[in-house]
């Protein structure tokens, strides 16, 4: 029978990596087999507490589910459904970290600092660090800042511009629609819609990364990285990069965009529907600066460079036709 | 619904329940275990999982969620000593081990017993089958890590795995038949 008071002698040999074959076979017989061991290491796992920040929460619930769904259709089928209820619990996680947040026995995480804008509308806020951030139309950004690591964290949807404070001790992570960028101090233009299949950064200044969960980017200055939210992939082009913030400046800039685009950026704009009377009327592209005052000026500029025309309805829903 | 559609829709729940009941255990787990290595408690939680899922299929009646617990102890045990081996061990011995108090003295006996156990655990890795022999002797003897035994021999890690459960499975019995381990 082999005693406690032996596996302690061998496992203190292996770990001074001066144990003979013989005794590394027992030791690990003993870890991989012993049942009693097993129920311990169950009780510690248990005893451990589960609290663990959005942030890690989001990255871990994204890697994991990047690998689950396999080959088999049925396991991606149930993956879906997975993937809408995890937002609901993301949700519940953020509602419980705000819980913790308030009590006294876990001073080191803040409540996030929350600011949204609706369309026509847009925002600049100054963090408690001086970063400034520049929040476009319908969009919204959630901040925690970490006052025990000092890491600063902000959740985008939508777009902003952000010129962040230098800091070269502490990371500020951008975190937008499955895309993670990391920098020390920049200024940069996120745009991230939920619903364009694509988030673009753009690099005015500094170095910073840009990472999926596949892979990972360093940006340098005017340099575009696109990611594609349905194939996790990143490409990077050349840009100018002041062309992707005149919007902070009220100017609307297309760069060779599709009408179904610059459509979605003008409703987000002015508040109206519209639409398309045929669906290749959406894959003409445009580019050029807009300073646009009201939502017909900006169809009538629209109607001159590319020849299509448009009505409006009682409802002041638009529709372009040819 | 259709009774397979119904059994995967339960295994799914049970998978979600337990994820979410235990994410966060196993992350802080690999923290405290690897002193902060935030790195590895992200790869390690995410191995778990991934393997947790790949059986999935076995767990697909009301009646499993207890298993599928235990099942997740299993993986996560086996994870833990395939990649973090040295922190594993460092930090049940610190725990357990380290202050287990001396009744009698063994020292005397160890000595002989080693000698015997050196010899006979070689014929037992003589034994083995010749490429479950190979993955032994560069994992156990070389300390190669898994992912470069998977490269050196180039098969797959989880063949790899398979290869060192099966060798001490063996071994186990056979120590046991001798030293009624």
């Amino acid at each position: 029978m082999i005693t406690k008071e032996r596996l302690r002698k061998i496992a203190e040999k292996c770990l001074d990596n001066r144990a003979d074959v013989g005794e590394k076979v027992l030791l690990d017989v003993w870890l991989e087999e012993d049942e009693q061991l097993g129920e311990w290491l169950e009780n510690e796992i248990e005893h451990t507490p589960s609290y663990i920040s959005a942030e890690v929460n989001e990255r871990l619930r994204r890697s994991i589910f990047s690998k689950l769904p396999a080959n088999d259709p049925e396991k991606v089928e149930k993956f879906n459904i997975w993937k809408a209820s995890t937002i609901v619990a993301t949700i519940a996680t953020v509602f419980m970290a705000a819980f913790y947040f308030y009590t006294p026995s876990k001073p080191q995480y803040t409540l996030p600092l929350s600011v949204a804008t609706g369309c026509g509308e847009r925002s600049v806020v100054n963090l408690p660090d001086s970063t400034c951030i520049n929040l476009n139309h319908e969009s919204r950004f959630d901040y925690y800042y970490n006052t025990e690591t000092q890491e600063r964290t902000l959740a985008l949807c939508g777009e902003a511009t952000f010129d962040v404070a230098t800091d070269p001790e502490h990371p500020f992570i951008v975190n937008c629609n499955g895309l993670r960028i990391e920098c020390r101090g920049t200024t940069f233009n996120v745009n991230g819609y939920p619903d364009e299949k694509t988030v673009t950064v753009v690099l005015d200044e500094g170095i910073i990364t840009a990472a999926s969960s596949r892979q990972q980017i360093n940006m340098h200055p005017g340099t575009m990285v696109t990611f594609n939210t349905q194939t996790n992939s990143l490409t990077t082009t050349s840009v100018d990069a002041k062309e992707y913030s005149e919007w902070t400046r009220g100017y609307e800039r297309f760069n060779n965009e599709s009408l179904d685009v610059v459509a979605r950026r003008l409703s987000r704009s002015f508040g109206a529907k519209i639409h398309f009377e045929s669906p290749d009327i959406a894959e003409i592209h445009l580019t050029g600066t807009l300073n646009a005052e009201s939502l017909d000026e900006a169809l009538r500029f629209i109607s001159t460079a590319t020849g299509i025309r448009y009505r409006k309805d009682a409802k002041g829903v638009i529709t372009l036709f040819n | 619904m259709s009774k397979r559609k119904l059994n995967s829709h339960i295994a799914y729940h049970h998978f979600q329940r337990i994820y979410t009941l235990y994410v966060g255990r196993i992350y802080n787990f690999v923290l405290k275990i690897t002193r902060g290595n935030s790195y590895l408690a992200e790869e390690i939680t995410q191995m778990v999982f991934v393997k947790l899922w790949e059986r999935i299929d076995n767990f697909v009646e009301e009646t499993d969620l207890l298993k599928l617990k235990s099942y997740l102890f299993t993986i996560a045990r086996n994870t833990l000593l395939n990649y973090l081996k040295h922190e594993t061990l460092e930090h049940i011995y610190l725990s357990t081990l380290k202050d287990t108090s001396t009744i009698e003295d063994y020292s005397s006996d160890d000595a002989i017993l080693t000698s015997f156990l050196n010899e006979y655990v070689q014929t037992l890795i003589n034994e083995l089958p010749p490429m479950r022999q190979k993955v032994f002797r560069l994992s156990r003897l070389q300390y190669l890590t898994i992912p470069e035994v998977a490269s050196e021999l180039g098969i797959a890690e989880s063949t790899v795995e398979n290869h060192l459960t099966l060798a001490l499975k063996f071994m186990r019995a056979e120590l046991k038949r001798r030293y009624k381990l």
